[in-house]
């Protein structure tokens, strides 16, 4: 059982009946403990399946994959014990109250033996409901009916409710989808401050890009095959280059200066110059004599290398639109 | 050796009595489904039983 890495997914293939290929097709990764490990792809790239055969929904056609060192498809069990899952769709009861959800979910999982009322739950399992309420910022909401929360609550009850049994790992289906901006940067805040105060390692797929630029580790994956990880900015740096963008009131005498110092650029105006260790900012700026009306430093962006790494790796039926999702 | 057994024994009627609990207050609370489920009856047992006493 390696404790360095908490996830260790070898060659993994799912094939759903009847389906011409598969829908995971041969999937290595690891993930050390403690890290934010951020899973990446259009959709039906084979995130959702991976994430089911990783939690135990789902069995897989062939491979490995261990999680908190067991065996997902012979240790379903132990598996379920370490990991803690928030779906992409809410998945609370509306009738009962938050703690009435988080309750019944710790009983389910044998926290704590079964009591009708939060006034008999051992001194325990209250603790740790006041604590994870606290971070997450809900304490005085914790006895209200779900159906009166906004959705920003609601994935703030999930989340004390995965972690009710100090999980090793988090799984997050989309957390955030369907959220709006304020909502979505609380529920992160709240993540970050569990995995700082829990060391538990979050297992993330996500839309949102620039959710996944705080990520230790990246995997983007697509039609089934992780076509790239690394770090966000290995990620992004290996794909695209970082450039200078210049523009002038005279674009053509600062295309022919440009091009008399043997600078490479882009563009009919604004112009963008690649930089590199030959070209660097600096060697542009100083050889420019034309007075510019632009000059701005562009770094490449995760969403720009990940748009860039689906159209190459989608064939020729790619659709930027859909890539870009 | 019994007392694992014990404990699986005894996480199974935990999970057991919370479900049924869940489900009853879940019952209690959803107020049209509880009349629904109190009226259907008497309306069946009134429509059939009608039906079923002409025809015998």
């Amino acid at each position: 059982m390696s404790m360095l890495y908490v996830i260790e997914v070898e060659n993994l293939v799912k094939r759903y009946r009847k389906a011409e290929k598969n829908a995971v097709d041969g999937v290595s990764f690891r993930v050390r403990e403690g890290e934010f490990f951020a899973f990446l792809g259009p959709n039906g790239a084979g995130k959702t399946t991976t994430i089911s055969i990783l939690t135990t929904m789902l069995a897989k056609s062939s491979g490995e994959a261990t999680v908190a060192g067991f065996d997902v498809a012979t240790a379903q069990a132990e598996v379920r014990r370490r990991i803690g899952v928030i779906f992409q769709a809410p998945s609370l009861d509306k009738n009962l109250t938050a703690e009435e959800n988080i309750r019944f979910h710790a009983s389910l999982y044998g926290l704590f033996g079964f009591r009708p009322l939060y006034a008999l739950m051992p001194r325990a399992y209250k603790a740790r409901v006041q604590e994870l309420a606290e971070i997450v910022g809900i304490r005085d909401a914790l006895f209200n009916p779900i159906s009166t929360f906004s959705g920003g609550m609601k994935r703030r009850i999930e989340i004390i409710r995965s972690l009710m049994h100090k999980p090793r790992v988090l799984f997050l289906d989309e957390p955030t989808t369907g959220l709006d901006p304020l909502s979505r940067k609380n529920v992160w805040e709240y993540l970050r401050t569990v995995r700082r105060e829990e060391n538990t390692t979050i297992f993330l797929t996500t839309h949102y890009l620039e959710e996944a630029e705080e990520a230790d580790h990246i995997c983007i994956m697509n039609n089934g095959r992780i076509v790239s990880s690394g770090t966000p900015s290995e990620i992004g740096s290996d794909i695209i280059n970082a450039y200078l963008m210049l523009d002038a009131k005279s674009r053509m005498t600062l295309a022919a200066e440009l091009a008399a110092h043997g600078f490479p650029f882009t563009g009919t105006g604004p112009f963008r110059a690649p930089l590199s260790k030959q070209h660097t900012a600096q060697d542009i700026i100083r050889a420019i004599a034309t007075p510019l009306t632009l000059l701005r430093i562009h770094e490449p962006t995760l969403e720009e290398a990940y748009i860039e790494i689906i159209n190459a790796t989608s064939g020729p039926q790619a659709n930027p639109a859909s890539a870009a999702a | 050796m019994t007392r694992p057994s014990a404990r699986i024994i005894s996480r199974e009627c935990s999970a057991i009595a919370t479900i049924a609990y869940r489900d009853f207050t879940k019952l209690l609370r959803d107020r049209p489904r509880m009349l629904a489920g109190l009226i259907f009856p008497v309306l069946f047992i009134g429509v059939l039983g009608t039906s079923l006493n002409a025809a015998i």
